[in-house]
């Protein structure tokens, strides 16, 4: 980088508005994993499918629409522990944004 | 069931993609921990490709650059071809300038679905217009990312894809899109609407966005982001994208990973 790259880089201004979404869609892309060969998204709804689950296993759509049999609690804790790790992250990474000039 | 990553790279007098592409199979290494085999023309000597296949290196046109403003051969005619060279049975094709800054992919490799690719794209800076092709206006899936199996459908996706780009002049008249230069993309789109049905599954869909640096972006990768500057409005401004990006300038693009 030579020093014209430099001082233009000092110039710009940062860009808020893209950057949240930019931040928004890395988050989004986060709280997906796999488990049992299904595709899963972490969140309140998902979460909420799994605490109505009576048994200890049950079958239930994935993202794609495919029907997985899974152990409710396995999952609950996985999708638990990835929402709030990844919300954790979020906020984090977005207040440091709201710093940024 | 092994995995790993399969990359094209055929280079034209202007871009030099299989640096590129090492520089891809560095961040496929250091991000997914998969291995990484590269399709190409010649003989490449890197410690990052688990292994490379020599395969012919076919041009699908002439394509301006912006960066150079000038025109060169694209050689993108065989990754319809992935299917039968992939040594692996869960594959991840990826385009060599599409640029791994995260583990992201990971939970798309390990879903192992029969076939996936990203359907949305947005681009930086951010224009809102979804991306169409041909009279009928068209939303187009993008071919820069695949996952894929063996299994019926992937074969039968990687077939009609096959047979879309022999026959690409009789489907751009049938469509109504330019026939040069030949767009993945579309032959893609048009492989999924074949087998089935008139509609793309929903179910071949990568759950997020991929997000691709325009044309008119000046950026500087570093491990795990890009710092990317734009002018919109006229005004110069400037983001940090720490996900997984696509770049279209090639040719700056190739400055920094020879550098």
């Amino acid at each position: 980088m030579n020093s014209t790259d430099i001082s233009n880089q000092i110039r710009a201004r940062f860009d808020h508005e893209t950057a949240k979404q930019v931040l928004r869609d890395r988050m989004l892309a986060k709280m997906h994993f796999a488990y049992n060969g299904g595709m899963w998204c972490a969140g309140p709804a998902l979460l909420t499918v799994l605490h109505v689950c009576p048994d200890e296993t049950a079958v239930i759509e994935d993202i794609h629409g495919n029907p997985v049999k899974i152990d409710v609690a396995e999952l609950e804790l996985a999708a638990q522990q990835r929402w709030q790790e990844q919300m954790n992250a979020w906020h984090a990474e977005y207040e440091k944004l709201q710093q940024e000039r | 069931m092994n995995t790993g990553a399969l990359v094209f790279a055929f280079n034209n007098n202007s871009i030099d993609y299989v640096a590129i592409a090492v520089e891809c199979a560095k961040r496929v290494n250091r991000h997914l921990d998969i291995p990484v085999t590269l399709v190409t023309d010649n003989t490449v000597d890197s410690e990052w490709f688990d292994r490379v296949i020599i395969a012919k290196k076919e041009s699908g046109g002439s394509r301006y650059w912006h960066a150079s403003q000038h025109t060169d051969h694209w050689f993108n005619r065989s990754r319809s071809s992935a299917y039968d060279l992939s040594p692996y049975e869960n594959t991840l094709l990826l385009d060599c300038d599409y640029f791994i800054n995260s583990s992201d992919l990971k939970s798309v490799i390990d879903a192992q679905q029969d076939f996936s690719c990203f359907h949305d794209n947005k681009y930086i800076p951010v224009t809102p217009h979804q991306e169409t092709f041909g009279k009928t206006n068209t939303p187009h899936v993008w071919a820069t990312v695949c996952q894929f199996t063996r299994n019926r459908f992937a074969e039968s996706v990687f077939a009609a894809w096959q047979m879309i780009e022999e026959n690409y002049d009789h489907y751009s008249k049938l469509f109504g899109f330019v026939k040069s230069p030949f767009r993945n993309d579309y032959a893609l789109t048009l492989a999924l609407l074949m087998i089935n049905g008139g509609r793309i599954p929903s179910s071949t869909a990568i759950p997020w966005e991929m997000i691709t640096l325009s044309q008119h972006c000046e950026f500087t990768l570093f491990d795990n982001s890009a710092e990317v500057t734009y002018l919109t409005d006229d005004k110069q401004k400037r983001v940090t994208v720490n996900n997984d990006i696509h770049v279209s300038d090639k040719i700056r693009l190739e400055a920094q990973c020879v550098e």
